[in-house]
């Protein structure tokens, strides 16, 4: 099966970047293709607990609605730990089923992937 | 043309056509007929790239005004 990564770096400041990577793994999941996203930089928030809900960019599906399709779908959600150092955010504060990595394991998704697509 | 089930997708905006339609198919039994029903233009061109990429037969599209009916029949 081919396997797609896509790479998110914007957060509330960019609604639109950062909805269209979800809608776009989303989208794989649904045509039987494999879908790893990566939070990093300011993209990291969207994965803290109930942040996502304030993100809905018109006329996109409402970002939290995305991520659920996401994840039900077995999607994987990779977090970058330095980026979330740096906002502080906590191991405990992340939603279920997000996965908090380093350069390495990225570098490996990235690796085998059949392509990236980066936002 | 003859239908197992119908999915109306009217209304709905990109990727919930698709998203829906991918748990619809897996309802069906294999060489079933799933009627799609969507008026997002872009429907036109994602839903013979999603049966190609996914591999389930197109039988027939037809347009009536804004509206596409697609005919899609389970794949084994």
């Amino acid at each position: 099966m081919d396997k797609l990564v896509f790479i998110m770096t914007h957060g509330e400041e960019d609604a639109e970047k950062a909805t269209l990577p979800m809608v776009m793994a989303v989208t794989a999941l649904a045509s039987d293709v494999e879908a790893t996203v990566i939070m990093q930089s300011s993209a990291v928030w969207l994965a803290k607990k109930g942040f996502a809900k304030i993100i809905h960019e018109s006329p996109f599906p409402p970002l939290a609605e995305l991520v659920q399709q996401f994840q039900e779908a077995g999607g994987r959600l990779l977090v970058c730990q330095p980026c979330l150092r740096k906002r502080d955010i906590m191991a405990n504060e992340l939603i279920e089923g997000a996965v908090i990595v380093n350069a390495p394991t990225i570098i490996k998704e990235v690796a085998e992937a059949t392509n990236v697509l980066t936002y | 043309m003859n239908k197992d089930d119908t999915l109306d997708a009217k209304g709905l905006m990109c990727p919930m056509p698709i998203v829906k339609l991918a748990k619809k198919i897996k309802e069906l039994q294999v060489g079933q007929v799933l009627e799609l029903i969507v008026d997002d233009p872009g429907g036109k061109e994602d839903v013979p790239a999603w049966c190609s990429r996914t591999g389930h037969e197109l039988l027939e599209t037809k347009q009536e005004g804004s509206v596409y009916f697609f005919y899609i029949k389970k794949k084994a």
